[in-house]
């Protein structure tokens, strides 16, 4: 993995609580998201992982702290929850196209319409193109948003669970790809497979209340312990090497 | 039956089912593919509102209606979009309110006999050339849009959250689709009447989207269909004297049920194959 030179601050967040409607749900959340960024979020369901990103995204308002976030950031995001309208007119490879960031996007050029092709032939679905994205099964779908989200070549990839509903082959192919992306764009996932995205990211972030992050890639036993982590999940995990090591504090 | 067409009110009432047709297909798809069928029910009530008003001041009753729906269209869109109120709750108040009002307002108008069976039924032949006027402007407008901004049509509807995220402007689409549509449900509302607006927009649309799976298939889809069903309905009752709101109601529907048989016995030929 190749660094890049001049990493660039792209979103800072500093003791930042958010939540809903006035309830705290996760705070004093400090962490810098710059360009060589590539980092998984893991913790407890409800613990507030998809909260912090929907802030990241903007999509929800730090209820206090400090926040700060380069202007006109391209953000590609795949959401955990799809509940879009599965009867609505649109074309698998259209809802790819929509993830166009730059360019003529009224009247997409060729060779924006080239890297669509290329993204259908990675994510296996060249022969459902032109289905409405209604007639995909769960994972085809899941696959569908995925390069929806990577299409616009963002600086910041944002992804909340990206193998559910994926099958063995699309989720090695995804784990494959990020290290390559991560070296044109910041990438944020949200995995409770922690035992392989382990292995794939450069750090990791313990979220539960609040964020924990981890300078490093290694999943310590009181990360486990301390910060509930779904400890299950790493005694099954797929890469020996990774599962736990102690850690004396 | 072809001699008619010398009658000046046969030709401008056949021009305006022809662009209304046009305007249902188009803004109509919209309309369906939002999930707004009943915003737009709420809309078109609400202009009832904006008729009365505009009879007891005695201005342009097209005028009034219009601001009143489109008021009405641009507040439902807001609210709803601000999600601090149910979409079908601010929905079912706006639509009750402008009933209201325009009854009101009509009660307090002096010497007030308004043909009420006009607004709630309709008469193509009653249509003006301003009228025609009017509905070709709108017609213009929702075509040139729907080619221009297809993308983001298609985008912000089907995904809004993700299309605001990519930068485009979902707020602005939302409402100018909402006014647009309102516009285009006060010229109708002239033509089939209050209780029959729906049906010429919503029908096209449902029944093209039984068979097509692009958007763009879609529009061009149900503007055929609107103007084949709505055509076959105003013959039909300037043959029989019948009220051409309600043929074209019937038409349409006529249609759904064929092409679902239609749809039906094509799936199970497929299966058998
Ligand atoms: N839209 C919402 N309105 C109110 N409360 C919410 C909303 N979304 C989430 N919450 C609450 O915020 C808390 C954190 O939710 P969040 O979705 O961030 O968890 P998560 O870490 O992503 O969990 P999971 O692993 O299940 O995805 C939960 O207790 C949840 O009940
Ligand atoms: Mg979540």
């Amino acid at each position: 993995m190749t660094e890049q030179s001049n990493p660039q601050q792209l979103i800072s967040l500093h003791n930042v609580s958010a939540g809903y409607e006035g309830r705290v749900v996760v705070s004093n959340v400090s962490l810098d998201i710059n360009s060589d960024t590539f980092v998984a979020f893991i913790g407890p369901n409800g613990g507030g992982k998809t909260t912090i990103l929907r802030t990241l995204l903007g999509q929800i308002a730090p209820m206090s702290g400090e926040m700060s976030r380069l202007p006109n950031l391209k953000i590609g995001y795949l959401p955990q929850i799809n509940d879009y309208d599965l009867q609505f007119p649109i074309t698998v490879r259209d809802v790819v196209l929509s993830g166009q960031l730059d360019g003529n996007r009224l009247f997409p050029k060729k060779a924006t319409l080239d890297r669509v092709d290329e993204l259908l032939h990675f994510a296996m679905l060249d022969n459902l193109q032109d289905r409405p994205i209604g007639a995909l099964s769960g994972g085809q779908r899941q696959r569908a948003f995925l390069c929806r989200a990577i299409m616009g070549n963002p600086q910041l990839l944002i992804l909340d669970e990206p193998v559910t509903y994926m099958d063995k082959v699309s989720e090695t192919n995804l784990y494959k790809l990020l290290p390559e992306l991560s070296k044109h764009m910041a990438i944020v996932l949200v995995s409770h497979d922690i035992g392989t995205v382990a292995g794939v990211v450069k750090t990791i972030a313990c979220v539960n209340r609040t964020l924990y992050y981890h300078p490093t890639n290694r999943i310590t036993d009181s990360m486990l312990k301390i910060y509930e982590c779904p400890v299950e999940l790493v005694t099954h995990g797929a890469v020996p090497h990774r599962v736990l090591i102690n850690h004396h504090s | 039956m072809i001699e008619l067409l010398q009658y000046p009110f046969v030709v401008r009432a056949l021009v305006m089912v022809l662009l209304l047709s046009v305007v249902a297909g188009f803004v109509g798809t919209c309309i369906v593919i939002r999930r707004q069928v009943f915003v737009a029910g709420g809309i078109t009530h609400a202009a009832f509102g904006g008729i009365g008003i505009a009879y007891f001041l005695g201005v342009s009753v097209t005028a009034g209606a219009m601001l009143f729906a489109s008021l009405t269209a641009l507040a439902i869109d807001i609210l709803s979009r601000r999600k601090s109120l149910r979409t079908d709750s601010a929905v079912a108040i706006f639509w009750s309110l402008g009933m209201a009002v325009g009854i009101i307002f009509m009660f307090l108008t002096p010497g007030y006999t308004p043909n009420l069976m006009g607004f709630m039924f309709g008469d193509l032949l009653t249509v003006t050339r301003s009228d025609l006027y009017i509905i070709s402007i709108i017609a213009a407008v929702a075509v040139i849009a729907a080619i221009i901004f297809y993308r983001p049509i298609m985008y912000t509807a089907f995904a809004p959250d993700f299309a605001k995220l990519s930068g485009w402007p979902v707020a602005f689409i939302s409402s100018a689709i909402a006014v647009v549509s309102a516009l285009a449900i006060v010229v109708a509302i002239k033509a089939v009447g209050i209780i029959l607006v729906l049906s010429i927009f919503t029908i096209p649309p449902t029944i093209a989207g039984m068979f097509a799976a692009k958007l763009k298939r879609m529009f061009i889809l149900s503007t055929i269909i609107a103007v084949v069903g709505s055509l076959a309905g105003f013959v039909v009752s300037f043959a029989y004297n019948l009220p051409s709101g309600a043929m074209i109601t019937v038409a349409l529907v006529a249609m759904f049920l064929i092409m679902k048989v239609f749809k039906y016995i094509s799936i199970r030929q497929k299966r058998n194959v």
